[in-house]
């Protein structure tokens, strides 16, 4: 069965297109967010990071500062200007990611 | 850097809609010549400009998506890139293109965009001719980034 929370974070440039994905039952957090962001890296060769440095920063302080989350559908993209094709793109599907879901969950539930 | 429009719309959501309002305006005035019609196709509930504005023509089953970026990033002169990528359109199984237009907001940046708009939406160009017109109209100096 398709899982309702699911997207893509992806590395794209001249010769190169990386990809992580998730599919889950609950929205993506912002720590599991980061955690993809962090394997996209690891999948990439010290100059293709180079060339993408300030997007990596950029995707992660947009995972860590995104009030409410992202929704669906999203796509967000963070292109180094001065080249031709090198960016970072968050790519929402379905359902929600980067949210504090469990944060708000805690407070509903002392509430509760 | 020539003025920056909207310049604080990251911290004004007044601003914000006054600089979203005016892609509005510029999609219906260069569309209206041919009668084409254009609907939001992504969430562009966040209000942190990625995207500003997104317009799926259904007309010519196309799609425009608009970044307008932080003046306070800007790194040149003129600050605009642009690209063609798949359209993210979950209801569809076949394939929308889509023109990403990523930009510090400017005169002459917006004057670039419609230029690019009217060959995407109005002339139709093929793919390849497309990315002809944006190695035209978008000047990339890669010898200053080192790539």
């Amino acid at each position: 069965m398709t899982k309702p929370h699911r997207g893509r974070i992806q590395a794209q440039g001249e010769n190169l297109e990386e990809s992580v994905t998730w599919a889950q039952d609950e929205p993506l957090s912002k720590k599991d967010g980061l955690k993809l962001l962090e394997l996209l890296k690891s999948k990439l060769s010290k100059k293709e990071l180079k060339n993408r440095e300030k997007q990596f920063k950029q995707a992660q302080r947009f995972i860590e500062n995104v009030q409410d989350g992202a929704n669906a559908p999203s796509t967000i993209s963070f292109k180094n200007l001065k080249t031709k094709k090198e960016r970072i793109d968050i790519e929402v599907w379905c359902g929600t990611a980067f949210g504090i879901f469990l944060l708000l969950f805690i407070i509903w539930y002392l509430i509760g | 850097m020539g003025q920056v429009l909207y310049a604080t719309f990251l911290e004004n959501r007044r601003v914000y809609r006054l600089a979203k309002a005016r892609w509005q305006r510029l999609f219906e005035q260069l569309l209206s010549a041919k009668q084409y019609t254009f609907r939001p196709f992504l969430n562009e509930k966040r209000m942190d400009g990625n995207p500003m504005f997104t317009a799926y023509v259904r007309d010519v089953d196309r799609a425009v998506r608009i970044i307008q970026l932080d003046p306070s990033e800007a790194v040149s002169e003129l600050e605009i890139g642009a690209w063609l990528d798949e359209a993210l359109m979950p209801e569809r199984e076949d394939q929308v293109m889509e023109l990403v237009i990523g930009l510090v907001m400017t005169k002459e940046a917006e004057q670039i965009s419609q230029l690019l708009i009217e060959a995407w939406l109005l002339q139709e160009l093929s793919l390849a001719d497309m990315e002809k017109k944006i190695d035209e109209l978008v000047v990339i100096d890669e010898e200053v980034s080192g790539v």
